[in-house]
């Protein structure tokens, strides 16, 4: 492959995230999750059925009408967390939706199964009643691409927008897109990340345990982060915590973490931030809760100027899959609270 | 008019189809210039209570796994894929490097598009999990990611891969991040494809929207009355175009631009105006680097749903001024049907060759005129025309919009 100079693009920062799963909701309350090692799993609270798993990481304290202005007639679990995530973002970032211009605030989200729970409800009153008898309201929440449609219509973004649903690295696909969005001066800001639910259909389709794994713990959750040049986020007196210099995405790890260090102009690569495991698999939100706690480590540790956070292939099918490697880098600017 | 962040010229250097009007791009281009139409009785499942129980079924459908070196049949959508991919990597004289290669290739990517995933598995699986015996197998087949790690394992492609799913923008949205990779230089080659089959689940769904017609998919007539669902895929191989130089391979056309976004307005009903499909064509035209005034073809979304075909007239008429009556506007799914997540590669694909053949397929089945539509369908049969920039552009429900501008090369 030819080498070629890296384009100059803005430095962008991470100035928000709102991250959702089991061990705290909001960027405070996940931080204090990590800390004090909080208990993320545990039997499902939600589910009777839950296949052959008796341990979830469920978001066991969200409550959705904490983040909706107006009360809704049905909605997915997915896309309930996929606008609460952008709602916390949006007000950590101390953003208003309705006082900016809609068209330059885009959206990504990346989500490996979309909204399950709703697709079996549909199909099972199709399968045991016929074909005239689904739900119209219930299929149209049955779509991909639905829980980033409803966000978008909560929180009026009309700006860039895109569903990614390549398993555990659509998150980092969706981070990927927002990245080139922002570099193209398509957007102001972009809120990108990943979403997933769990679900009856999800947790009795997913393979067994390897033999002998008992790591393994199927999780929800979601987290987008409020990306933007830094140069616009300290101009406005943001005061972003990391930024990201890059992202690798290949058919490996390895090659992953070699195309993201040569983006970010790195000769060696950073160490790799070791996935806390607190919240469980959280498929496409996996890398995106990751990027938030890599953050956390970031600041804690004196002399760690950079991280890199992996979205590996998918356990789900573990031959072959592209993978992402997430480069950041510590900023100076943020306040750090307690 | 300035290009934003571009490096890398982008072209389309090879096109593979999987249709109802047949199998392989000729059989998609030919059939269009001559009128055919792909609409057939549903056959592979059992249509009683659908609004309509014809639809765009490819038919006489075959399919051998071991061509693909493949153990087991994958979902059909997945054999859409592959087969449409593997002509359009054929196309691109790419096969050998890419099949024959034990290093997964660093510059060589894909961009895959789909609303439903492996959507006859959905209906296995759900069967099972009905059952109380659910298949994880049956599971892992219809899971959306199965399809990009099927071309991982079947193709060297080592770079950087994604699946979108946004609904019948699926395709051109796919196109559209295809070309921007290339464009900053994250790979060399990108293989794009948008692919869906049908079955029971989505079209019982979009049935009871009214989504589907009664009747039959009449695309800016004034007898419209919904669309009609199809299946395939349809595949391109984007490449950077100093690359394409040094291989000497025939190029057909050069994508300049895109741009993707939502309504934020409502999940099934379109924004008044079209207004959202008028920022995206904008956009798109605007990260082209052309004047509005400059394209002169557009291959539509064309639905034949009431409200959508005069809203993206509407829109089209709102960034392009007088020149959209200058411009052709054809809507190539009263022949192929609406290919749901394949529309917009296989829409893109026929863009392409329009360029590459200055001719443009008619609007099958026009029937009506419609005061409220009055722009240039093109009704009359192909015609030869010059065309220099054309736009193709895609909408779907949640919402979101893709547009992709294509200019001619050399």
């Amino acid at each position: 492959m030819t080498t070629k100079i890296p384009p100059r693009q803005p430095s962008i920062a991470i100035t928000a995230a709102g991250p959702i799963c089991s061990i705290g909701i909001g960027r405070r309350d996940f931080r204090e999750g990590l800390r004090d090692n909080r208990e993320g799993s545990g039997p499902s609270q939600r589910l009777t059925d839950t296949g052959r798993f008796t341990e979830l990481a469920e978001c066991w304290d969200f409550v959705l009408e904490d983040y909706l202005d107006t009360k809704k007639t049905y909605l997915d679990r997915c896309s309930e967390l996929a606008i609460a995530t952008c709602a916390l973002a949006l007000a950590d970032a101390g953003l208003d939706p309705s006082g900016l211009d809609g068209d330059r605030i885009g959206l990504a989200l990346g989500t490996a199964f979309g909204c399950l729970e709703s697709m079996a409800n549909h199909s099972a009153r199709i399968q045991t009643k016929g074909l005239r008898f689904g739900s119209p309201m219930i299929f149209t929440h049955t779509m991909p691409n639905s829980p980033t449609a409803l966000a978008a219509i909560e929180h009026h973004i009309g700006g860039p927008m895109a569903t990614f649903c390549g398993a555990d690295m659509s998150g980092a696909g969706a981070i990927q897109f927002a990245l080139l969005r922002l570099a193209n001066g398509d957007a102001d800001y972009m809120l990108a990340g990943g979403c997933d639910a769990l679900s009856t259909a999800l947790l009795n389709g997913l393979p067994p345990p390897a033999a002998g794994a008992t790591d393994f713990v199927p999780g929800e959750g979601a987290c987008v982060l409020l990306l933007e040049p830094v140069g616009s986020a300290t101009a406005r007196g943001a005061a972003p915590p990391a930024e990201i210099l890059a992202i690798g995405n290949a058919v490996s790890t390895d090659a992953a973490l070699r195309a993201a260090c040569v983006q970010a102009g790195l000769a060696d690569a950073p160490p790799v931030f070791p996935p806390p495991g607190a919240y469980g698999h959280t498929f496409a939100a996996s890398v995106v809760l990751d990027i938030c706690a890599a953050i956390e480590a970031l600041h804690s540790q004196a002399d760690t100027e950079y991280l890199a956070v992996m979205a590996p292939p998918t356990q789900l099918t573990p031959t072959c899959g592209p993978s992402a490697a997430v480069i950041l880098r510590k900023s100076h600017t943020e306040e750090r609270n307690g | 008019m300035q290009q934003r962040y571009n490096h890398n010229q982008v072209v389309i250097t090879g096109l593979g189809a999987v249709t109802p009007l047949g199998i392989g791009k000729d059989a998609l281009w030919e059939g269009l210039l001559a009128g055919r139409r792909g609409l057939s009785n549903i056959t592979k499942f059992d249509p009683s209570g659908l609004r309509n129980e014809r639809a765009g079924q490819v038919n006489d459908w075959h399919f051998d796994a071991a061509q693909f070196a493949l153990d087991q049949q994958p979902d059909q959508a997945t054999q859409f894929l592959l087969t449409a991919l593997g002509e359009a990597v054929a196309d691109a004289d790419l096969t050998r490097q890419l099949t024959s290669s034990s290093e997964p290739q660093r510059d060589v990517g894909c961009i895959l598009g789909t609303n439903f995933g492996g959507s006859m598995s959905w209906e296995d699986y759900m069967a099972t999990l009905i059952a109380g015996e659910p298949s994880p197998a049956a599971f892992a087949d219809f899971t959306f990611h199965r399809a990009i790690d099927t071309v991982a394992a079947t193709l060297a492609v080592g770079g950087p891969s994604g699946q979108l799913s946004m609904a019948c923008a699926s395709g051109t949205a796919a196109i559209a991040y295809a070309s921007d990779l290339i464009r900053i230089g994250h790979a060399e080659v990108v293989l794009v494809a948008g692919y869906d089959a049908l079955a029971p689940s989505h079209l019982s769904g979009l049935s009871l929207l009214h989504t589907i017609s009664e009747d039959d998919l009449y695309p800016f007539s004034a007898n419209r009355s919904g669309t009609v669902f199809g299946e395939g895929a349809g595949a391109l191989v984007l490449e950077n175009s100093d690359h394409a130089r040094r291989r000497n391979i025939r190029c057909y056309c050069e994508v300049l631009g895109g741009a993707q976004n939502n309504n934020a307005y409502h999940l099934t009903a379109p924004d008044a105006g079209g207004a959202g499909m008028a920022k995206v064509l904008a956009n798109a035209i605007g990260d082209a680097g052309i004047h509005p005034d400059q394209v002169n073809h557009i291959n539509a979304h064309g639905t034949g749903t009431e409200y959508h075909d005069v809203a993206e007239t509407q829109a089209i008429k709102q960034v392009l001024g007088s020149a959209a009556y200058r411009a052709t506007v054809v809507s190539i799914k009263g022949a192929t049907l609406h290919l749901m997540g394949a529309a917009g590669a296989v829409e893109g694909l026929v863009t392409a060759l329009s360029i590459f053949h200055q001719t443009v397929p008619p609007t099958t089945n026009y029937a009506k005129p419609d005061p409220e539509c009055d722009l240039d369908y093109v009704m009359e049969g192909a015609r030869q025309q010059s065309i220099q920039h054309a736009a193709s552009i895609s909408a779907g429900i949640g919402g979101d919009n893709a547009c992709v501008v294509f200019a001619r090369t050399g």
